[in-house]
């Protein structure tokens, strides 16, 4: 990749034309590897899946692979997985629990802090201590790691700016997700699958695709599995963005907090500890606004959903939360996780209701990840093009043609960003224009410069 | 003396632990299969073994293979 092609990609980028073939350029996804996914603050796991000392689980940034672990001391840990040795991988199990890992080659023993513990032959092999000092040697750990809300970040940049700036404005979104108590989430999976798409365009359309929704998802809506996504419902909801992600958002009937949170399904003492968790703004958005979060996309590849099917005959609908990771094997093929996720105090009865709602809707077997995924194999698919080199994709909607707003922002938006209601592509050019900054080599969070990009030049969007 | 045994197992080993009854008393054996090791422990050595911390299996393990012997 040239970086003069690359500037002109992300000038086309930003002004709402998409090269069609950034979807499947094998140069594009390794310049990805390094600037973007090298740069960013990347989801490994979720706390309540090693809830105990010992408990762990492999998740990797692209190549690298990482055990995050519990120690024995109750500490959450990132540990690169490669024996200080000669760099076998040290556990390969998916889960575990265990005090101690031994590597397969030459069986050296590391504690689960990452330290190394035991050298077979020490003595005779090294001199014992003259050779190699155990106490000194401990697996990597990537250069910046952090929580929010439970949710387990890693950082392969040292300079990385901190999570919790790097999150900024976005954390008031990921409340409604990831805080409904006290207690948080629990997590259930993930469930993984490979899809033959590139991984921007699940976390494009989780960001702020509501026009597909009526087309797309038409079966789903015909066998009443969902109430809501006439077209004329859809549009009605809000797209919002702030800072490094955005997402969508449901209109939902007039009421108070109560009500509104109650129509979307939620028995009462989550709606209780809602009210406990989030703050009057975050509890505006929803009962003033009128606005539920449904799907959302963090920058680069993780995503959310929030919605709320029928689940039987009797008409009872029952919302979910699916965290979901779109983890990137080649310019052309992703491998989805998708984890079930719910608050931890929530009755049993709704827990188990809820999971059904989800495995109905997404994961593996769910009907709307089905009909989603064709059409992202497909894209994908034709980007490989000779021709599809010379396409770029109009990505220019709820704008005119001098790249003016068709609408205006919604006034008294009670969160940070700005949202629009109407159909509208600002979320995917948002997204997308940090993807040209982190691909450009300047990080638009220390720059701060993310959210007033214009359009084009002298146009204000 | 019974047979079933029960497995502790991870991707790192395997051990096997069962109830071994002597005609006067009992005892706990582990086993360690791959390393053709095993011990039987009393009652008094197992309640001890409650109040130890990693440390003392961080400190059995810097062999990971167990005691090395030198060649002759
Ligand atoms: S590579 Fe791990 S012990 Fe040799
Ligand atoms: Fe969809």
């Amino acid at each position: 990749m040239i970086e003069a092609d690359l500037s002109a990609i992300v000038n086309d980028i930003n002004q709402g034309w998409i090269p069609a073939n950034i979807y499947s350029d094998e140069g594009i996804f390794e310049l990805e590897k390094e600037r973007v996914f090298g740069n960013t603050w990347m989801f490994l796991a979720h706390e309540s899946e090693i809830p105990e000392p010992g408990d762990y689980v492999l998740r990797r940034i692209l190549d690298d692979s990482f055990i995050v672990v519990r120690d024995d001391t109750g500490q959450v840990r990132v540990l690169f997985n490669m024996c200080l040795h000669r760099g076998m991988q040290v556990c390969r199990a998916e889960v575990g629990n265990a005090s101690f890992f031994r590597c397969p080659y030459h069986a050296w023993t590391y504690k689960n802090t990452g330290q190394l513990n035991g050298v077979p032959h020490h003595k005779d092999a090294y001199g014992g201590n003259k050779g190699l000092r155990k106490e000194e040697m401990s697996l990597l750990t990537p250069p910046s790691v952090d929580s929010y809300n439970g949710m387990i970040f890693a950082n392969l940049d040292e300079d990385a700016p901190s999570l919790d700036e790097y999150l900024g404005g976005f954390k008031f979104f990921l409340d409604f997700y990831t805080r409904q108590s006290e207690a948080g989430l629990e997590v259930n999976g993930p469930q993984r699958w490979r899809i033959k798409a590139n991984w921007k365009i699940g976390a494009e359309n989780f960001s702020g695709d509501t026009y597909h929704t009526p087309h797309t998802h038409q079966s789903v809506v015909e066998i009443q599995l969902f109430r809501e996504p006439k077209a004329s419902k859809r549009k009605l909801g809000a797209l919002y963005f702030s800072d490094i992600g955005g997402g969508t958002t449901y209109h939902l009937p007039p009421g108070n907090f109560d009500e509104k949170v109650a129509y979307v399904g939620y028995p009462e003492s989550v709606i209780e500890s809602m009210k406990r968790t989030f703050s009057p703004e975050q509890r505006a958005m929803i009962s003033e606004a009128g606005f539920m979060p449904s799907a959302a996309t963090l920058f680069p590849n993780l995503s959310f959903v929030h919605n709320w099917p029928q689940i039987n005959e009797d008409g009872l609908v029952v919302p979910f939360i699916s965290i979901r990771l779109w983890q990137p094997i080649s310019a052309t093929e992703t491998e989805v996780y998708s984890w079930f996720a719910v608050d931890k105090q929530a009755p049993d009865w709704y827990k188990e209701a809820s999971y059904k709602a989800y495995l109905m809707c997404f994961g593996s077997s769910g009907m709307f990840e089905q009909d989603d995924v064709e059409n992202w194999t497909s894209i994908t698919t034709v980007a490989k093009g000779q021709l599809a080199k010379k396409l770029k994709l109009f990505n220019r909607m709820g704008v005119d043609k001098e790249g003016e707003l068709l609408h205006e922002p919604i006034k008294d938006w009670p969160g940070p960003g700005r949202a629009f209601t109407g159909f509208g592509e600002y979320n995917q050019r948002s997204l997308l224009r940090l993807w040209g900054q982190y691909m450009l080599g300047n990080d638009p969070v220390r720059a701060k410069g993310f959210t007033s990009t214009p359009m084009s030049p002298n146009r204000a969007e | 003396m019974e047979d079933n045994y029960i497995e502790i197992a991870n991707e790192f080993s395997l051990a096997r632990v069962r109830k071994v009854k002597t005609r006067n008393g009992e005892r706990l054996e582990i086993s360690a299969p791959k390393q053709e090791s095993k011990i039987l422990l009393d009652p008094l050595e197992l309640e001890s073994l409650t109040w130890q911390t990693s440390e003392l299996f961080a400190e059995l393990l810097t062999q990971p293979f167990g005691p090395e012997t030198e060649y002759v």
